[in-house]
């Protein structure tokens, strides 16, 4: 067998459906461009209908790896996994339910080919019910309010990376959702192309009212990651220092009037009001300090990874001062 | 040092001043395991012991290639030594014991061979104890349900010593403090498949105990850590976040009746505000701590907390039906 050039990854969740026939398609695809791909499912958690499903998975082309984690830790832990165990040069993870053409991934081959790290893929034009677009514009606006960075389909499974760029991403808890946004922190170029949505992605998708509650925590989660968490004190200072000012001005006006014999401080509940924000006031920025001993002690695995490029080479990617956080269309 | 091939079972058993029990422990091992068909190999830590423990483990494993002695620069306590043990052990199985000889060797085919039925980790049971009742088995006891009822994990005897891992699940768990008392929660809660067998108990006849009551009290606390970890390690940040909320929605409500109720009864005014102080101040701080958590977890190499996740990953051949292909549902 020739060694594997390509490695799909597949995080098997509780969503999953259709995976033979997404198997399929993907295989197919593959197929035509004639590279040595593997495909690796990920169950996550010991899922009896998926196991089931993929194992009867048959493919005469391509090897079909299936790892199975003895408890459901999330499809950030199953990503990764499959990451690691990956024997492909490239790495392209496909969703657990049919979502996007499939066509995509020789497009997505041949940015990598062409030297991209990560490739990411948007459904568009979108044909899918009204409300499940509703909710993805309001979700993405957030994000990118949060963020700064022009992603339109953050949950879109399909996407490719070098092996090395995925191994990076480093993913963990709920990160999963936000995979573009956290190749950009990485400094990686992150391209977004363009794929007409899977005809079986089109029914309306409405979750309890919890899920959209931690999808607005998961927003604010990661504007705190992408904006704060190298610089807190930035954060933490300024929110400090307004509430520290507003408790000093009420205290000071508190205090004044009680100098000046208009009125007793012992009937002023405002004067607790004003040592809340004092107090308050302090101890966020505290917190930022806090934060910033962390990052100081954790700088040196946090450098940026340098690479070495070949003389002749103009650009070095992924090692300007700050990360890339610029977006290109294919 | 030594120059035998890696052996099938690695017993470690860590020490602190047992100089009276190296030799007896050696040769009560070495008997029990003789007619046994699997190799092993005895690593002795040696946790700083201030006897002459030390020099016995020396001389029995000059007499011995297959005693390997380890040995830690100061007392670091008996989790330290366990690990210390458990880094260096080769056996592909990993069997840990108290080096009192109050665990019997004898039963050390049991637990491993119950290992063989798939789990991960086999605990011994020490159904019959021979230690006092008041100040050992009680509070040890009250113990063993305390953990049970916290962690869900209905291991009868988290405190015996005697016990079998496949070594990659042990060599996966950061152990540190008292952590050893809470591997069989700790490593069950990340999803590896544990199991209990009853085992023999004897009194200690040399030597004095290393243990009393006031342990209770440290184990409860390190429950409270387990649990966070176990459940919240790799989002600390939404947990300090949803214990903010309830505190936040309080300071907003009593913020709006002091603000709504002042003019009117003074007494009520303060008894508001105060409230809303003291709530707003605990939210604030709780959603302080969730950003702070978040700002550690950024910076930490994840790869750490993945450990277990991946030696727990199995990777089952496609085409062969699911029941077969190792561990079933209920893992």
């Amino acid at each position: 067998m020739s060694a594997v050039e390509v490695s799909v990854v597949c995080p098997v969740g509780v969503h999953a459906t259709g995976l033979a026939a997404s198997h399929r398609e993907y295989a197919d695809v593959l197929a035509r461009t004639g590279c040595a791909a593997e495909f690796l499912y990920v169950i996550d958690g010991p899922r009896e209908a998926a196991s089931a499903e993929v194992l009867a998975i048959r493919d005469a082309r391509f090897p079909v790896r299936v790892l199975r984690m003895a408890r459901g830790f999330g499809e950030a832990t199953a990503l990764q996994i499959g990451f690691e165990r990956a024997r492909g040069r490239l790495v392209i993870t496909i969703p657990d339910r049919p979502q996007i053409e499939a066509g995509l991934v020789a497009q997505i081959l041949a940015r990598l080919e062409a030297g991209d790290e990560a490739v990411v893929t948007r459904r568009w034009p979108r044909r899918d019910a009204l409300p499940n677009r509703l909710q993805s514009r309001v979700f993405h606006a957030l994000v990118r309010w949060a963020v700064n960075q022009d992603f339109h389909d953050l949950t879109c499974g399909l996407r490719g990376f070098t092996r090395e760029a995925a191994l990076a991403l480093d993913l963990y808890g709920d990160q999963h959702r936000f995979i573009p946004v956290i190749a950009a922190r990485n400094g990686l170029t992150v391209t977004e192309l363009r794929g007409s949505q899977h005809a079986a992605n089109l029914g309306l998708r409405l979750r309890e009212p919890g899920v959209y509650a931690r999808r607005v925590l998961d927003v604010l989660n990661i504007l705190f990651l992408a904006r704060f968490t190298r610089k807190p004190l930035r954060f933490f200072g300024l929110v400090g220092l307004a509430l520290g000012t507003v408790g000093f001005v009420i205290s000071a006006y508190l205090a004044v009037q009680r100098l000046l014999g208009f009125s007793a401080l012992a009937n002023r509940p405002l004067l607790l009001l004003g040592v809340l924000l004092i107090v308050l006031g302090v101890q966020v920025t505290a917190i930022g300090l806090l934060g910033e001993i962390i990052i100081f002690f954790a700088s040196r695995r946090d450098a940026p990874e340098v690479r070495e490029v070949a003389p002749a080479a103009e650009e070095i990617p992924g090692t300007h001062a700050g990360p890339s956080h610029e977006l290109r269309h294919g | 040092m030594t120059s035998l091939p890696a052996p099938d079972v690695s017993v470690v058993v860590p020490v602190f001043n047992e100089e009276q029990n190296v030799a007896p422990l050696c040769a009560a091992i070495r008997e029990a395991l003789a007619a046994w068909p699997r190799s092993f190999e005895l690593v002795l830590v040696d946790d700083g012991s201030t006897d002459r423990t030390l020099e016995r483990i020396r001389r029995e494993a000059g007499a011995d290639p297959r005693v390997r002695p380890v040995c830690l620069r100061r007392n670091a306590g008996q989790t330290a030594a366990m690990a210390a043990g458990f880094a260096r052990a080769r056996g592909r199985v990993i069997v840990s014991m108290d080096g009192d000889l109050q665990n019997d060797p004898r039963d050390i085919p049991l637990v491993v061979g119950r290992l063989d039925h798939g789990y991960d980790v086999v605990c011994g049971w020490r159904k019959q104890r021979q230690d006092a009742f008041l100040s050992r088995t009680l509070p040890s006891r009250i113990a063993n349900r305390l953990i049970a009822w916290i962690t869900g994990v209905p291991i009868h005897d988290n405190g015996c010593s005697l016990k079998a891992y496949r070594a990659e699940v042990v060599q996966a768990l950061n152990l540190y403090s008292d952590m050893h008392r809470f591997l069989p929660a700790l490593s069950s809660m990340t999803g590896a498949r544990i199991d209990e067998i009853v085992v023999r108990h004897h009194p200690r006849t040399r030597g004095q105990s290393k243990y009393g009551i006031s342990r209770t009290f440290k184990v409860l606390a390190d429950m409270i850590t387990i649990k966070m970890i176990t459940q919240f390690s790799s989002r600390p940040g939404l947990w300090f976040a949803t214990l903010s909320l309830p505190w936040l929605g309080l300071g907003v409500v009593a913020t709006g009746a002091w603000l709504l109720g002042s003019g009117t009864g003074q007494g009520r005014t303060v008894v508001f505000s105060s409230l809303a102080v003291v709530a707003l101040y605990l939210g604030s701080g709780m959603l302080g701590l969730s950003l702070i958590s978040e700002i550690l977890l950024a910076h930490h190499d994840h790869r750490d907390l993945r450990r277990l996740a991946e030696v727990l990953t199995v990777e089952i051949e496609a085409g062969r039906p699911a029941e077969a292909a190792g561990r079933g549902a209920g893992a």
